[in-house]
């Protein structure tokens, strides 16, 4: 891969509430993957999962990068009730620093802020009702632009690539919600290849049937994603080609606004 | 190519009868509680009711399961759609089966 052409920024990458699946899913990206990133992209300095660092130094290594070019990703919701102690991703001079704490202190220098993931773009799982510790996206959390990426997880082309754009071109085109057209820009109903049986009135019944999952529950409809053509795994398959219904991972209210997720009484 | 909002081309559904194979039924006239029978389950169509005016949402991509972004099927959902989808033209690609009383 060639190396890009502009100095390497510094990478940060915050874990909040969250389930840490997205910093696992960027592991699986292959063109390009999580090895080009970290030896010709960018100078990755901070991950809770991957830092060799471990409590102060750790800390230390975090909080160092501020005052430096850097990008800043961030995946997990936001936790605000009882001023965020609900998640407390390190400790400063013996002090807790709360994940709220830690994403104003950065989210204020950085050059991006990339949310990814459904929690850090609207909430997701950890506002699901009834948020029980109040759980905010990251973009109100900061209060400035963010590039939204969602997913449950996010795929990792869609972590690199944006990531790529941004350091080659310095912006992407985005849509209304802050998602690049580039992955966002279609519906996944639009470029299903099951698409012919919707038009034709020809539905799967149950779990496991090849025809269109549409009278199951399936979300494509509503949900902006390329799973389709892309797929997952290296590009070997997505949900609904493995006969289980889009769940509308990655369109703004999963999963409250998604549910339910299976249904078998639908006319 | 700006494609981001490429669209299939409209195609006659199986559900879709040409005009002249369309048996013409008579409009209909419910109570809400009436409408909450339609609720898209076990045999029932997916009736919803916006400004007094049911729609047919039984085939209606966007409402896979008789559901719809937590709305479900049988309910006056004049609220929620004047909130989302206002000015947006929604309801004039969606088939009127009849009125609220």
């Amino acid at each position: 891969m060639t190396t890009l052409t502009q100095a390497k920024p510094n990478l940060l990458w915050l874990e909040l509430t969250g389930c840490s699946g997205n910093i696992i899913s960027l592991l699986d990206g292959a063109h390009p993957g999580f090895i080009d990133l970290v030896t010709s992209l960018v100078n990755f300095r901070y991950n809770n999962s991957l830092s060799a660092g471990e409590s102060s130094d750790a800390m230390d290594q975090l909080l160092a990068t501020l005052g430096t070019d850097f990008i800043l990703i961030v995946e997990g919701a936001v936790a605000t009730k009882a001023n965020g102690r609900y998640t407390v991703i390190g400790s400063v001079q013996g002090k807790p620093l709360t994940a709220l704490e830690a994403l104003r202190l950065l989210g204020a220098q950085a050059r991006h802020i990339v949310a990814v993931g459904s929690c850090a773009t609207h909430g997701g799982m950890s506002a699901a009702a009834p948020n029980p510790s109040g759980c905010i996206s990251v973009q109100q959390a900061v209060g400035r632009p963010v590039i939204q990426l969602p997913g449950c997880p996010c795929h990792p082309d869609w972590i690199l690539g944006t990531l790529t754009a941004l350091l080659e071109h310095g912006s992407l085109e985005l849509d209304e919600r802050h998602r690049p057209r580039l992955f966002y820009g279609n519906l996944i109903h639009d470029r299903c290849p099951r698409r012919s049986f919707f038009d034709q009135g020809i539905f799967a019944r149950r779990l496991g049937e090849s025809t269109c999952l549409f009278k199951l529950g399936c979300r494509g409809p509503v949900t902006r994603t390329d799973c389709p053509t892309r797929q997952w795994n290296q590009y070997v398959n997505w949900p609904v080609e493995d006969n289980t219904p889009c769940i509308g991972c990655a369109q703004f209210g999963f999963p409250d606004q998604m549910e339910p997720f299976i249904s078998y009484d639908i006319t | 190519m700006d494609n981001h909002n490429w669209r299939y081309p409209t195609v006659q559904k199986r559900w879709e009868r040409a005009p002249w194979q369309q048996q013409q039924t008579p409009p209909l006239s419910l109570t809400l509680a009436e409408l909450a029978q339609y609720n898209g389950k076990k045999g029932m169509p997916a009736y919803i009711a916006v400004d007094g005016v049911i729609y047919d949402v039984t085939m209606e991509a966007a409402w896979a399961a008789a559901s719809h972004f937590s709305l479900r099927a049988g309910q006056d959902l004049s609220g929620p759609y004047r909130a989302c989808h206002r000015g947006q033209g929604i309801l004039a690609r969606l088939k009127v089966v009849g009125q609220l009383r």
